[in-house]
Parts: structure tokens; sequence; C-alpha cells
């Protein structure tokens, strides 16, 4: 009976053992593709390594070694490597509605993406060519009193199959006269943490009006909103991510065989002044 | 081999009566004329005298009898009858005349009449009966009746059982059923050959100084009445064992070989590889969706309701299905049918009462309700969850209205603003029988069971005195609200057809539903009176309902094939709704699927070997197909106490949970049914092999699995921050909301591993060690191009579960070890460059499940004191410490990235956690 017992075990642990798992191989030898590119310039992107956590590293490793082919409507241009992990043909321009191609090959591997450079958006329109600034008073308090948190314009343009857009605010002053408004009972004043930056990008939006209020502004004196038309593999970078071991997923790519993201981007601008 | 039958005949029918004479037979005297057959004489002189006879052969029952004794003493008068019939008496020990033929040939039956006349009586060849519980008649299921040494049976969910060809000169039966004291029956205890009653003892009496004796089973019992991979639990005994708050069925199984135990955070069953969506509940015939309480932390049973509960961990036969890995079943109590009983118990956690409330000897009821309240460990527990969700929410940048401190009223603005909590929080079960007995043959009961939660973590911002008085009025309301449930009840009209004959059959409705509210409405309004009102957020929506109709027959065509077959229809009906702004659909999911079942097996026993066969066939109306599932079990006895098991079978899943990819974005999980696309009907393999040996005091057992998994589903719902359009997604978006991605991986897996178990079944000090050593693969081509760990992937498992009786004080101490459990973390990173020269970071992850969280132990003990409150009303007193020694077990990681280095925050699960409960009944 005993030897009975001991040969089932020998057994069944031999038929249980378990073996070593060969994990897949991992992901920080596959290159990162920066490849925002903009309709009415060169075409220009950015290779390199993803930086490995855990070593000595303290940035990305550039790539400046790969050989770079980007096929626009069916003609292929080589991006020349210019250092820093930069690739630019200096002989083309992006337009819109073209399509693109780009195939990179890296130490024998082959990356592939595609996108297509999007229209100009239309009409863009700024309700007002120039914004006066009501600094808050003791009345108004951190939620903008008199006004200073309710729309002073809008920016508007075509976009009835809601297309993505993403709008860039920038002052483009070369001193700009910081607003100050900090009130009277310390509530509610200026941003904490330092000079408040010139420029703000918003997230990806499907709209066709953008309301600005005063609260958006900083700084007295000339602006730009850079309407940018954008594509889904743009806005797929702001997908929620989670960040613990519980829910942790890959970021999105359209990257075949690397991370990054290759996309077009294409723009109009509308100046507005800030004044007091 | 002549065989003889031999009818037990019963004059007066009193099942398991022992009757005393009080006068010697001499001493009584017969004067009358006794003419009729040999029945009816002795009834009438049993009637005279109030004396019990029992013919013990069928033969000599209509012997006609025409004597007038004269003054005679009956044993003289007996003498007189026996001469002249040919036939022998004997008065029994238990004051039983029995009477038999003389006409023996053989020398088996020679020394069967010998016993006879010495007065070892026999057992009928056939006994059925049901097995109750002495102290409450409480019917119990799975119970076990054997023949002392040899082979036996077990009472089916009613409690009924027959014990067939049983040998001559089986000197004792013996009933065995756990938490109760064994039994042992002799032949001159059993007075009829139509149906007995035994009764049982709770082990349990209070205040009885117990005498322990080495034949009481415990708190488990493994591979009970020769069921392969089956782990039966008492849920009276639970009470002796470590707690969190609550007597847990679901967490006692955690201390079992086979059964994940280091996954704190969830009640639910993680056995021999698989997740606890793959684990069939079944409650009183219904099947269960929805099983905990509080995020998962317990288990929504509750102990005072449930009278037994098993736990198949694979290799379960034809009768059940449609679940991947396990089956557990769990059997209501039908309440006292004795005495009027309420009872209840005090935690920490929750508050618990009961009530039993029979009516004339036919019906039964009892209704058992449990609400917790905000009491430390709840607040402990879902302050847990929250605080990780928030803390997980800002890392996200989620934003806006969502939480306090992490959207736009974060920062600065939060000095001002009155942030107010509405902790409503809570979870209740109700369970209610009632049964109904109208003959012996039939029991007709009604079971209902509901299981809530509402788990409330909304805020509301208020308007600060300072800005109140500038006339700005606002209100932010963030709610945050989880609703989540099981409503179920059965119908069941159980009857037996005859002693070969059973039939259950049983209407029912069962209906999981989740709730998740997570809008936000921002209000503001000015002295101008005008107010703006801003509403975000979303709310998902998802139930299933489940419609039953079930019957099941059990048929004893021989000594030899026990026949189970039954039929089973049931419709599925999901419904799952994804609700942004308060208005918009973006998903609307309604989904019916019809289910037809037929299952036929057989038990058969075959000299020392047992054979199961069997076969489930199930028809799903979505996909058009029929699903074949054979299944066998096999066990041998190979020597006394030896024996070896094996197990195979087929095994499909319809209805699905699937868990959600990131939990903040809604429930964690919602059930879904197959389209047989996108979600195919998933199936598994299991093989499995054992050995067991018991002895009188001591189990020890190894057995060894591999299941393979095949279409296994998970799935990812992304709510984008801003709506899409684009081709990869499927929602149909719309201007200013958000859009949901759905995607579905599919993917194999299989799981292997070898248990081993020693028990030390029963005594003052009692309890078992086990290991187990595993793997759990998946693969998903998705996720990963070769096999990865998976989830609940644990390589090792030890624990040990003590337990000790001393005087009126119950002691028990539990320790689990553990490896870590696999989680995948990021292994680099990388940034992309905005339109404004801004940077936005990403993490690279690492191979899927490629690292492992710390390993786990934990040690629990507890003391329970029992008592009589008043000196009438049984209660104890119970003491418990969850996590003594206050080991800091990881739950998982929280990632951040701090000058391009990857930073883990360790959140870990509860530290030393004390409780305290006292429970008083009635009875």
């Amino acid at each position: 009976m005993k030897n009975t017992f001991i040969i089932f075990i020998i057994s069944t642990l031999s038929f249980s053992s378990c073996k070593k798992i060969d994990f897949d191989k991992t992901n920080l030898d596959k290159p990162t593709v920066d490849g925002i590119v903009y309709a009415g310039r060169k075409p220009k992107i950015h290779l390199s390594l993803p930086i490995g956590y855990g070593n000595d590293a303290t940035s990305q490793t550039n790539i400046d070694n790969a050989q770079v082919i980007m096929t626009i409507s069916g003609v292929k241009y080589a991006l020349a490597s210019k250092g820093n992990g930069d690739y630019v043909n200096d002989k083309v321009i992006l337009k819109a509605g073209q399509e693109l191609e780009l195939m990179i090959v890296y130490e024998g591997n082959t990356l592939t993406s595609s996108t297509v450079v999007p229209t100009k958006p239309k009409n863009l329109k700024a309700s007002e060519s120039q914004i006066q600034i009501t600094v808050p008073t003791g009345g108004g308090g951190p939620f903008g009193g008199g006004g200073f948190n309710q729309a002073s314009a809008a920016l508007t343009w075509d976009n009835d199959i809601q297309e993505y857009y993403v709008l860039l605010t920038k002052n483009i002053e070369i001193s700009p006269e910081q607003i100050i408004f900090q009130s009277p009972n310390g509530f509610g004043g200026n941003s904490e943490g330092g000079v408040p930056p010139t420029e703000r990008l918003s997230q990806p939006i499907q709209t066709n009006i953008q309301n600005i209020n005063q609260r958006q502004f900083s700084y007295y004196g000339k602006y730009q909103f850079i309407l940018f038309k954008v594509n889904s593999e743009y806005n797929n970078l702001y997908n929620n991510r989670g960040q613990s071991s519980l829910n942790l997923t890959n970021p999105p790519t359209n990257i075949i065989n690397g991370f990054g993201i290759f996309t077009a981007l294409n723009a109009d601008t509308v100046g507005v002044k800030v004044i007091k | 081999m002549k065989i003889r039958i031999f009818i037990l005949f019963s004059l007066f029918y009193c099942p398991f009566l022992i009757a005393q004479t009080t006068k010697s037979l001499s001493e009584i005297k017969v004067n009358q004329l006794y003419s009729g057959t040999l029945q009816n004489v002795l009834n009438q002189i049993g009637k005279e005298n109030q004396l019990k006879f029992s013919i013990l052969d069928g033969k000599i029952i209509n012997i006609e009898i025409n004597e007038r004794p004269l003054n005679m003493s009956l044993d003289e008068f007996l003498d007189l009858i026996a001469k002249k019939k040919h036939i022998k008496w004997h008065a029994g020990e238990d004051g039983i005349i029995y009477l038999i033929g003389r006409s023996t040939t053989d020398g088996q039956s020679i020394e069967y009449e010998q016993k006879l006349v010495n007065g070892l009586q026999v057992f009928p060849s056939k006994i059925s009966g049901v097995i109750r519980d002495i102290r409450t008649g409480e019917a119990l299921p799975f119970a076990a009746v054997s023949i002392k040494g040899g082979k036996g049976t077990t009472t089916n969910v009613d409690g009924y059982f027959t014990l067939q060809n049983i040998p001559k000169g089986t000197e004792t039966l013996i009933v065995n059923y756990l938490g109760f004291k064994t039994r042992e029956i002799k032949p001159s205890q059993i007075s009829s050959d139509k149906y007995i009653i035994i009764e049982v003892e709770p082990t349990d009496k209070q205040l009885e100084e117990v005498v322990v004796t080495a034949t009481k089973e415990e708190l488990m019992k493994v591979s009970s009445d020769d069921q392969i991979s089956t782990i039966r639990l008492s849920p009276a005994k639970l009470a002796t064992l470590p707690n969190i708050g609550e007597r847990d069925i679901f967490r006692g199984f955690q201390l079992m070989p086979g059964v994940g135990g280091s996954n704190e955070a969830s009640s639910g069953l993680y056995v021999r590889g698989g997740t606890p969506d793959q684990n069939l509940v079944i409650y009183d015939g219904f099947t269960i969706y929805h099983v905990d309480h509080l995020y998962g932390f317990f288990s929504a049973f509750n102990a005072n309701a449930i009278k037994d509960v098993q736990l198949y961990k694979g290799g379960y036969d034809a009768r059940y299905g449609g679940r991947l890995s396990s089956v557990v079943q769990l059997t209501g109590k039908e309440g006292n049918s004795k005495h009027f009983n309420v009872g209840g118990n005090l935690s920490l956690l929750s508050a618990n009462v009961f009530a039993e409330v029979p009516i004339g000897d036919k019906f039964t009821s009892l209704v058992a309700f449990r609400r917790s309240y905000n009491g430390g460990i709840y607040s402990k527990i879902f302050n847990k969850f929250n605080t990780a969700s928030q803390s997980t929410a800002q890392n996200q940048g989620l934003g806006g209205f969502n939480r306090p401190g992490g959207g736009r009223f974060g920062g600065n603005n939060s000095r001002f603003a009155s942030i107010s909590t509405t902790p409503k929080s809570y979870f209740y079960d109700l369970n209610a029988k009632f049964t109904y007995k109208p003959t012996k043959k039939d029991i007709i009961s009604l079971s209902i069971f509901n299981g809530t939660d509402d788990l409330d973590n909304s805020t509301i911002i208020t308007t600060p005195a300072q800005l109140a008085a500038r006339g700005i009025t606002f209100d932010n309301t963030t709610n945050d609200k989880t609703n989540y449930g099981n409503l179920g009840s059965s119908f069941k009209w159980s009857h037996r057809f005859n002693d070969k004959f059973y039939n259950n059959t049983l209407v029912s409705f069962s209906k999981y539903y989740s709730t998740r509210n997570r809008l936000s409405t921002f209000k503001i309004t000015r002295n101008n009176g005008t107010p703006i009102e801003l509403n975000t957020g979303f709310v998902q929506d998802n139930s299933l309902e489940d419609y039953s109709l079930r019957s099941d027959f059990e048929y004893k065509l021989n000594t030899s094939n026990d026949l189970s077959f039954g039929l089973q229809l049931t419709q599925n009906r999901v419904r799952y709704d994804y609700t942004q702004n308060d208005t918009i659909k973006i998903l609307n999911r309604n989904n019916t699927g019809n289910l037809s079942v037929f299952y036929l097996q057989d038990n058969i026993k075959y000299r020392m070997i047992k054979i199961t066969p069997g076969i489930r066939v199930n028809q799903f109306s979505v996909t058009k197909k029929v699903y074949f599932e054979p299944r066998l079990n096999i066990l041998v006895n190979l020597v006394e106490g030896l024996k070896f098991v094996a197990a195979t079978g087929i095994y499909h899943q319809f209805a699905q949970r699937v868990e959600q990819e990131d939990i903040l974005n809604g429930s964690s999980n919602f059930w879904l049914l197959p389209d047989g696309n996108n979600i195919p009907i998933s199936s598994s393999n299991h093989f499995i092999a054992g050995l067991n040996y018991e002895t009188k005091n001591y189990y020890f057992s190894v057995e060894t699995y591999y299941k393979s998994l095949s279409n296994l589903t998970q799935y990812s719902l992304r709510v984008q921050a801003r709506p899409s359009r684009g081709p990869e997604g499927r929602g149909p978006g719309g201007a200013g909301t958000s859009a949901v991605l759905e995607n579905f991986f599919v993917g194999n897996g299989s799981a292997k591993g070898i248990e081993f178990l020693v028990q030390k079944k029963a005594g003052a000090y009692n309890g078992w060690l086990s290991y187990t050593l595993s793997q759990a693969l998946n693969n998903y081509v998705a996720f990963s191009t070769k096999d990865f760990p998976a989830s609940q992937d644990v390589r090792n498992e030890f624990k040990m579960t003590h337990n000790y009786r001393w005087k009126k004080w119950d002691f028990s101490a539990t320790w689990i070890y553990a490896t870590g459990r696999p989680y995948t973390a990021p292994e680099g990173g990388y940034t992309i460059i905005l339109p404004n020269e801004s940077t936005r970071s990403y993490n690279i992850i690492g191979a899927k499940n490629g690292k492992l969280l710390p390993d786990y132990h934990r040690l629990d003990v507890a003391a329970t004191y029992n008592f009589k409150l008043f000196s009438s009303l049984p209660s104890t007193l119970s003491a418990s410490i969850f996590n003594v020694y206050g080991r800091k077990n990881v739950w998982y990681k929280q990632f951040s990235i701090v000058d391009n280095q990857l930073v883990e925050v360790d959140v870990t699960n509860l530290g030393i956690t004390p409780n305290i409960t006292l429970s008083i009944s009635l009875r």
C-alpha cells in the first residue's frame, strides 16, 4: 500500500511538473516612432528606442542608422538621417489628402504604418477680434464673478461629421505681460507653481465650436488659435490607460512592429488680441 | 446458491424506537382463544400485553393458528406454536419478540438463523428511509449510510436513501454526516422494511462538555461518499474558524487544497486554476450569478440559512453543467420541524437574525436576514477599495468633477470648498424557505434568496460661506453608486414513487443585476439667477435573468445500477446598457438564449469498482448547435481504506461573466451571452486521478489534475476621453459625448497540479495540512505569442488548519502560505512630442504576467466560548484576529514614472483585523 502511494505520487509529480515559461522577449528593442507630420511642411519623423526602467539610462536612445521610406500618394521618398534620431526629406512638402505609408528598416526588422493628411479646417472664425480682460475683484472670486469665467468669445468651424480637432492657444508676444488677478482674500488667484505657460493644447474634440473665456488667458497681447484637424490615431493617444497592475495595458499605437505614432495634421489659424 | 428472501415485517410501525418489556414473558399469562393467521394472533397478543413482535420470515406470516391456552405463560404458548408450526422465536434485547421459520438447509442460512436465535438480529436486504437532525428534524442531504466496513450509499438532496443488497450477517450500519456524531444502527433498531427515520445528533450541542469520540466528523470532509474531488463543509462548524467579520462559506473553502487562498480581496473560488466565473453556484436548485458582497470581500451566503454545502473541484458528473471548472451546491435549511426557534449573530460587520417556525408536523419555514452596518470592518474594507480607485483615478487624470481633490476642484480650490460624503453603503441578504410535506413521499418547497450591495461613495461639494456671501451658490454632486446583487427563487416538488424511483421537479427564477452610476452634476447660480448646469459621467446597467425548469430522476435499476437522468430548460436574458451623460445610450445590448439540456448517467457498482459513465447534451439556441459532454468517474477500492479515483469529462460554458479591463470605467465584471462570433462558447476537458487512504481518525489524499480550456474570452470596454467614430470603434458616438471601444480577446488556457492532504478527522484536536503544486497558463494571441501565467496562477500553496476543543472552548488557527501571484509591470517607456512641443509619456508593458508579487502568508486565530445565556439560551462568543502578525501582503502594484524611472508602490491587503461575534439562539 505504501509503495502504491509512492509510485502514484512520483508519477503524478512528473505529470504535474511545471515547466519554466518561455516569456515573450522584451519590447525594449522595438523602435519608437515619433511621427506627427504636418501639411505644408517637410515630412519629418524621429526614431528612438524606448527607455528601459531599472537600468542607468536617463533618456531614450536615438536611432540614426535606420532606413526610412515614406510613400506619398504612391511615390516613394527616402527620409535621410539628420542625427539625433531625426529623419527628413527636404525636397517634398506634404499636402492635404495625400495618403502616406511609412516603412522603416532597422536591424533587420521592418516597421510599417500609414495615415492620411487631413484637409484643412474649414471656416475657422473667431467671434471677436479682441477680448478685454476684466480682472476679478473681491466680488468676483475664484469662479469668475463679473463674467470672468463666462464665455467672452467663440471659435467656430465646420464639422458636420464629428471629426477630430485639437486647439492650440498660443501667445505670440515676445515679452508678454502676465494677467494678475490675485483676489484680496487669497482665494482663486493665479495657478500656483510659478510662471504660467504661454501655450495651451487641448485634448481632441469633435465639436464645431469652442467657447473662450477670460480664464483661459494668462497673458495680454496677441494670441493665435491654431486649430489642427487630426486623425483617429492621434485621438487614441488620449485613451485612458490604467496605471496599476490590475489594469495595465500597452499604449495604443498604429506602428506595426514598433511603438509610437505616425499621423498627419493640418491646421488653420485665427488671431485674437487680449487687452486690458 | 439458494436465495432466500426475508421480509422484515413489523406488527407495530414505530421506526427507530427501541421498546422495553417491563415483565418477563413467563409472567405474562394467556387464556383466550387465538384463531387466525400468525400475524393476526401476534397482533392480538401484542395489543393485550403491550408487546412488540417481528416476523422475520414472510413464509410464516399467514400460518393458521387455532389455540386456546389455559393460563399458560406467554413463553410456553410461543414454544407450543413454535413446535406445532415449525418456527423459532426469540425475545430480543430490544424487547421485540422475533419469529422465523425452521426450514433452513444451507450453511449460511443456518449461521444466519443461529445469529437470530442468539439475539443477533439481521438487516433486511434493502432498507430505505430518511436521515434527520435529531435537534431540528431537518432532513440531511448527502449523508452517508453504509455497512460497517463495507459499501454504502448517500442520501439525496432531500435526505432520502435506499441501501440495497445488504449482505446477510451484517451487524451494523453506519450513518455519517459532517458536523454530526456518527450513528451506529443495529438490526434490532430496524422494525420496518418500508421507511425508517434515522436521527443523528450534532456535535456542537451547547454547554455539554462533549465527550469526544473518535467517530464524529468535524468541519470538513474530502471526497465524501465516494465522490471524486469534492469537499463538504459544515456551515454550523464554520463559526469556530477565524473570520474577517462573518462566517463565510466560500472563505472556508479557500482553506482547502486546490482552492486559491491568497486572493484576499475576493471571496470567489479559484478552483484548480479556474476563475470564480467558471464556478457554478446552485442554491436550492437555482443558479446564483452573483455570490459576494462588498466588492467581493464576503460571500453572499448566510451560514445560518445553509444546511449543506458541497464543492466539486472538477470532473463532476453529468448532473451538472454550464461551467468550465467547478460546482458549488448549497442546500438551504428547511427550518426546525419540532420547535419554534429564533436566533441571531452580531459582529463588527453585520447583524444577522433568523427564525424557524413549524406549523403542525408537515410545514416548516425559515427566514434569515443579514445586514451590514458601517462599523469598523465594513469601513476599513470599503475605504480600502475606494482609496485605491481614487488614487488610480488621479493618476489617470480623469479630471472633471469625478473626485474630490482629483479633478477640477482639486488643488488650491479644495481649501475653500465644503466637501461632504454620503456614506450609505451597506449589504444585506435574505434567505427564506417554506417546506410542506403532505405525505411521506412528497416534499414541496419554496426557496427565496436575495443578496444586494448598495455601495455609495458619492460626494457633494457645497457652497462655502465666503462665496454664498457674494451671492454665488454652487453644488457639485458626484455620484459614485454601485448597486448589485442577485434575486432568486425556486419552487420544488420532490416525489418518492417508491424505494427505487425518485423525482425532483422545480421551476426557478434568478436575476443578477448591477448598476453603476458615475454621473456628476455641477450647478452654479450667480446673482442674476441664471443657473448653469453641466452633467458628465456614465451609467452602466447589466442584468441577467434566468428562467429554468428542470426535472431530475433517480432510478435504482438494481443492486448494481443507479440511474440518474433529467431535463433542464433555461432561458437567459441579458441586458447591458451604457449611458453617457444621463441621456445618450452608447451601448445597448439585449440578448436572449435558450439552453435545453438532457443528461443520463449510470452509477455502476461491480465488486470493488464503481464506475459512473454519463452524457450531458446541450442545445444552445444562439449558436443553434448541440454540445455533447461525455463524463466518466471511476473509483476502485484497492484494499480496505485505500481507493483509487479518476475522472474525466467535457464541459461547456454558455452564460459568461467577463472581466472589465479597466475597473475604473465601470463595474469590474458583467454577464454576457456568447454570440458564437466575438464571444464563442468556451469549453474545458478535465482529467483527474488520485489515491486516498482513510483510517478511523485520519485521511490521506493525493490527487492530480489537468484541465484544458478553450475559447476563453476577455473583454475590454474602453471609454475614450473623447468620442470616436473611427474604424476600430463600434460605438455609435455622437457630438460632445464619449464613446466606447469594445474588444473581445479570445484565447485558450490550461491548468495542472497535484494536491496533498493529511487530515485528522475527529477528536478534540482536529484539522488538516495541505499542499498544492500547480500551474495555470493562458494563451491569448492579442497579449502574447506564447503561453503566459494566468492571473490566478499560484505555484505553491501550503495551508494548515488546527481546531481544538477544550471544555466549553473552541480554539482555531489557520495559516496560509502561497507563492505570489503574477502581475504585469511596465518595462520601459517613451514620449511623443505634441504640436506645441510638449511631450506625452507612455509605458511599455513587459511580459504579460511576467512578474510575481511577493509571497503571501497569513495567520488567523479564533477562540469561541460556548455558554448558555440566562442559563437557557445557547450562545457563543467568538473572538477572531485576521492576519495576526500584520503581514503586508501585496494586493497590487501602483506605477508611476519619476525621472524616467519606474516607481512601484505596493497597495497592500488588510492588516491586523480583529472581530468579535456574539451568537444567541432560543434553542
